[in-house]
């Protein structure tokens, strides 16, 4: 190729990141050399560092630098709800909101055996044991209305059914302030189901 | 509706292709492997978003090429449209698919399903009542697609699962049995549900069809046959009711009752052949004419008259669903046909309904097809009108 070595090898890294081509990586890799040497070496830095000090937290497994993580360990969040999500990802849009104040669990993705994972590869199996000790009075699952995620609720409302809990999943329908005649018909229908009473 | 030109370039044999059609009869004329299907293949591309035939997408671009482009401009009642699909080769042989209506740009295929209508008549169509099952279902998805874009949202989340399903019985996830189990039972409710909904929809489908080729089919044969296509529901109880006014009786919530006791039925066999056995993926119509079944019974001549009633209720149906009258594409198909049949299909060209026609000899095709008609040669990979 046209690049000396390390700027080949820096722009073949840059291309494994998601979302990015050849293009962006070059512009990725011409950025970092133009760089003051000090800001590279933080830079650098920065990413050891993220890899070796945030690990998913013991109990909910939410990424996090502390362990247990901020959520777990704040005292003022309520113990009895425990929202179900599939990616640390997630929580941060729940948390945003700054509406939920329960703890979360996060399963670490979906049920799918053509990506190779099965309940086994889940935090479910953990889930359980954490809901068995009987704190937690609700459960919420905030996963995605795809078919893998379908799948993952049915298959934990299957486990989770007998332990007498209020098992709930978030509400699909129209985003808010969208237009009824602008929705997708599944979408619609979907709203259509989950309609509820005017009070 | 009628196609004014079609535009190719890198598309399989062709390197780049710009013509003009005629809104009556196009007769596309050349020797073997010249390019004849695949210019009628470009113009279903364009029609349902996808090839017809069962190819990898790759094999749509050219070889040693990396994009394919395929375009046309088409009149419908109201005005001139256009229709635009690039697939460009990505690394891993991945294919980046882009979908164009009037300009503007699109990432699936569901827009430009029910744009540009027609319906095709292939000469191997005639075996569709002899062939596989999977023929026929194609055949009965692919026009529910056309008819309602719902149903292709039904259609493709139904695959998802029984492809997830599958992949479970294949690898048997670290043999763990209780997890295993569960998730079975999980895809079970699922194809229950999901299965039940497309159940309804090919009925559904079914009977407005039947509706159509009833007529269509008296039409051709001077005998009064009577014609139905039934639906066989696979089910592994042998003495299970499965005719048309049967199933159309039962509701959306008692076949999916009815596909989940199947499936619990045929678990131990599922797991021992590794494979999905019971929905609608494995369901199957039957043509019966006559109180017979075709399969057995019908004459190679009975066989003819029923894909062509068929056909003739598509481009029928079609017409009264979308008040156009869809592009007619004939592969190779006139010559298969006695005069009688050649008559009534070619009536339907004269009531002002586009066709575009392939043919190895020109004197396959009746002599009255030529008034007016624009004819092309094909010769590997060029087009030239003559």
């Amino acid at each position: 190729m046209f690049y000396t070595q390390p700027l080949a090898k820096l722009i073949d890294e840059f291309q494994k990141f998601p979302g990015v081509g050849p293009k962006s990586a070059q512009r990725m890799a011409f950025f970092v050399l133009n760089l003051p040497y000090n800001e590279v070496t933080s830079l650098a830095r920065s990413i050891v560092e993220c890899k070796e000090k945030v690990k998913p937290c013991q109990n909910c497994f939410y990424l996090s630098a502390l362990n247990p993580c901020e959520i777990c360990a704040n005292l003022r969040r309520e113990v009895k709800s425990l929202c179900v999500v599939a990616d640390s990802k997630d929580v941060i849009a729940l948390e945003k909101t700054r509406e939920f104040r329960g703890l979360y669990h996060v399963l670490n993705g979906l049920i799918s055996p053509l990506a190779n994972i099965g309940p086994e590869n889940l935090k479910i199996h953990e889930l359980i044991n954490r809901v068995s000790n009987g704190s937690v009075e609700e459960i919420i699952l905030a996963i995605n209305p795809t078919i893998e995620g379908d799948t993952t609720v049915l298959y934990l409302n299957k486990l989770l059914k007998h332990l007498n809990l209020k098992i709930t999943r978030i509400a699909f329908g129209l985003p808010v302030g969208s237009d009824l005649e602008l929705a997708d018909d599944i979408t619609l229908v979907r709203a259509l189901e989950g309609r509820r009473e005017v009070v | 509706m009628w196609i004014n030109n079609v535009y190719l370039k890198n598309f399989r044999n062709y390197p780049e292709l710009d013509i003009t059609l005629t809104s009556g009869a196009n007769l596309f004329i050349g020797k073997n492997a010249q390019g004849k299907s695949n210019f009628l293949e470009s113009i279903e591309l364009l029609s349902l978003g996808k090839s017809s035939r069962q190819v990898s997408d790759l094999d749509l671009i050219s070889h040693n090429q990396n994009s394919m482009q395929a375009e046309t401009n088409f009149q419908n009642d109201y005005n001139l449209e256009n229709l635009k699909i690039c697939y460009e080769k990505h690394s891993n042989n991945k294919v980046n698919k882009s979908y164009f209506i009037n300009g503007k740009a699109y990432k699936t295929r569901k827009p430009v399903l029910g744009r540009l209508l027609t319906v095709s008549f292939k000469s191997q169509d005639l075996q569709l009542s002899q062939n596989a099952p999977k023929y026929r279902r194609d055949w009965l998805d692919n026009l529910a697609c056309l008819i309602s874009k719902a149903y292709l949202e039904i259609y493709n989340n139904y695959e998802k699962i029984i492809a997830q399903k599958n992949s479970l019985l294949r690898n048997n996830f670290n043999s763990n049995l209780v997890s295993f189990n569960d998730s079975l039972d999980v895809y079970n409710q699922q194809i229950a549900q999901h299965g039940a909904k497309l159940i309804k929809f090919r009925l559904k489908t079914l009977d407005r069809i039947n509706q159509y080729a009833q007529i269509t089919l008296v039409n051709i044969s001077s005998a009064n046959d009577n014609l139905i296509i039934d639906y066989l529901r696979k089910s592994n109880n042998e003495s299970s009711k499965n005719n048309l006014s049967y199933l159309n009786s039962v509701s959306q919530d008692e076949f999916a009752n009815l596909l989940y006791n199947d499936m619990q039925t045929t678990k131990a066999l599922e797991i021992l052949r590794k494979q999905s056995l019971i929905g609608p993926h494995r369901d199957d119509l039957e043509f019966i004419i006559n109180n017979q079944p075709a399969k057995g019974f019908a004459s190679q001549g009975q066989h003819r008259s029923l894909i062509l009633a068929l056909k003739l209720a598509e481009l029928q149906l079609l017409e009264d669903k979308f008040s156009q009258k869809p592009v007619l594409l004939l592969d190779d198909v006139l010559a298969e046909l006695d005069e009688n049949r050649q008559t009534e299909l070619i009536s339907r060209i004269y009531q002002s309904c586009q066709t575009i026609i392939t043919t190895v000899n020109i004197s396959y095709l009746p002599k009255n097809l030529f008034k007016e008609a624009f004819v092309f040669d094909v010769n590997n990979g060029h087009i030239t009108k003559s």
